[in-house]
């Protein structure tokens, strides 16, 4: 080989060079060192190991002849990850049967929630008391006026069956239609694919915000989180159009029940919120997401704007530990509310 | 089953020569083609830490990872596949056998050669990795570049000569 062609195989796509680089940065990302390492065996470790699979054998050889249960453990074997973005953002891993099995936090904000008490849920309640937990940890307000997003992307490990799919969307919409929780928030369920999963922790973004910002320009690249991405207009539209997400905006029921909230703060402030009460009476959804926008302004008028007491849109970054910095677009929330279908789901 | 690190790095060879030739083949830029690759194995990588099952057909993953992150790549840079408008060089006369004439280069070390390779601009710099990186005939790259074979000669010809010339001195 002459050395024009030595220069051009060594430096463009020169394949051990770029695989250094990779370990590099493996290594500068603190990676490296989480590998399960391969095992280097002695030889009487050699020979212990082949001892005991001969007695596996013969005691499997007995199992087997005895019962047919023993080779149908398969409860903490992963087919099915689920995660959730609100923020913060979590990875649910569940077993066969849709039980969590793991959680893992996806951001700083995550890692300050302990979520162990949802290991062993099914995933549909699982999802609803994380919910709750994200709640009561701050992050959300599920009786406020704000509307709270909660993105809930699912795939399949390879080789897992559709029916777990098929299984995961009946919890999942059971608990949106019945759980405390996710009654409260608007839920946007999304399906990905593995190669979508590899590409959005190839740079280190959660599955489900990584599809959204996918479905419209982001010209700066900015990943936000989701209730940020939604307060900006014309997102939330634009998910509506896309035939791969499911949309279930709050239940009318809850967002009275928010109405109900914002009148007592708006008569405990001093005002009169008769005439809103009237309204409320024989409201249709479309009124009370009128009514609603009402209160929410005149409840800011009455403290200020950018206070967050009042609940305004959080514009903090999703990596942050204040999930309540700050305020927005204050309209835009009002404007997300009015266009949506209560109880109901869109795709 | 859990992978280990040396799991990685046998399915990076196995999988190295088709994946690297197909995103050069998407990509513009000699630069944004190694870093997407990089970008691609880098999410393979932490992939592979994190998962129990086995992946069964790792080349295609990674091909449909591409295909993902290139449309993101066409978007972001406002790129789309249009045939590049060249006009012919004008250079009627090529000897067949011009590229033997490269051995003259061997008296330059690699490093040179590179950096005078990097100055030459695009498509020519891509035409030449091409046939000197992937090893591409006339009509493949004519194919790709969407040029007549006569012009993708008449561009590595061009090359060669300059590079001949900037050493001769």
């Amino acid at each position: 080989m002459n050395n024009l062609k030595k220069s051009v195989k060594q430096n463009a796509y020169n394949e051990d060079e770029l695989l250094s680089k990779l370990y590099q940065r493996a290594q500068s990302d603190g990676l490296r060192s989480q590998w399960v390492k391969p095992q280097k065996e002695s030889f009487m470790k050699k020979r212990t190991l082949w001892f005991i699979g001969l007695v596996t054998v013969v005691v499997l050889g007995v199992l087997v002849a005895n019962s047919g249960t023993w080779f149908n453990d398969k409860s903490n074997i992963t087919v099915a990850t689920i995660s959730i973005d609100i923020n913060p953002s979590f990875e649910l891993s569940v077993n066969e049967d849709c039980d969590v099995i793991s959680i893992e936090a996806l951001n700083a904000d995550a890692q300050t929630i302990d979520t162990s008490s949802l290991i062993g849920l099914p995933i549909g309640k699982a999802v609803n008391d994380l919910v709750d937990l994200v709640s009561d940890a701050g992050f959300i307000d599920l009786i406020d006026m704000e509307d709270d997003f909660v993105v809930v992307t699912k795939y399949l490990e390879d080789g897992t069956s559709e029916t777990i799919m098929d299984k995961l969307d009946l919890q999942i919409k059971d608990q949106i239609r019945d759980g405390s929780a996710l009654q409260s928030v608007n839920v946007i369920e999304l399906k990905a694919s593995i190669a979508e999963k590899m590409e959005a922790e190839g740079k280190d973004v959660p599955i489900g915000l990584y599809i959204l910002h996918g479905m419209v320009s982001t010209p700066d690249g900015t990943v936000l989180s989701a209730k940020e991405f939604f307060a900006k207009e014309g997102n939330l539209e634009a998910v509506m159009k896309q035939t791969r997400a499911q949309i279930t905006t709050v239940n009318q029921a809850k967002i009275r029940e928010r109405i109900e909230v914002g009148l007592g703060k708006l008569e405990s402030n001093g005002e009169d919120a008769t005439e809103l009460r009237t309204r409320l009476e024989n409201a249709s959804e479309e009124d009370m997401l009128r009514i609603q926008s009402e209160i929410k302004a005149q409840l800011n008028a009455q403290e200020g704007n950018g206070n967050p007491d009042n609940g305004t849109d959080d514009s903090g970054n999703p990596d942050s530990g204040n999930p309540d910095s700050g305020s927005s677009g204050k309209g835009d929330t009002g404007g997300q509310s009015s266009g949506s279908s209560g109880g109901g789901s869109g795709s | 089953m859990r992978y280990t690190e040396k799991d990685f790095e046998i399915i990076y060879h196995a999988t190295y020569p088709v994946l690297s030739k197909y995103v050069f083949r998407k990509t513009r830029r000699l630069e944004d083609g190694q870093d997407l690759l990089q970008d691609l194995y880098y999410a393979l990588y932490k992939h592979m830490m994190k998962v129990e099952a086995p992946i069964e057909n790792p080349q295609a993953y990674l091909i449909r990872m591409a295909d993902n992150a290139l449309f993101h790549y066409y978007k972001a840079k406002s790129i789309s596949e249009v045939t590049l408008l060249d006009k012919d060089d004008g250079i009627d006369l090529i000897p067949d056998d011009f590229e033997l004439e490269s051995d003259v280069l061997d008296h330059v070390s690699v490093v040179r050669i590179w950096g005078e390779i990097e100055k030459i601009g695009e498509p020519d710099r891509s035409i030449l990795i091409a046939r000197y990186r992937f090893e591409m005939n006339y009509p493949e790259i004519s194919k790709q570049f969407k040029l007549p074979e006569t012009t993708v000669k008449s561009k590595v010809y061009k090359a060669l000569e300059t590079l001949k010339e900037k050493f001769s001195k």
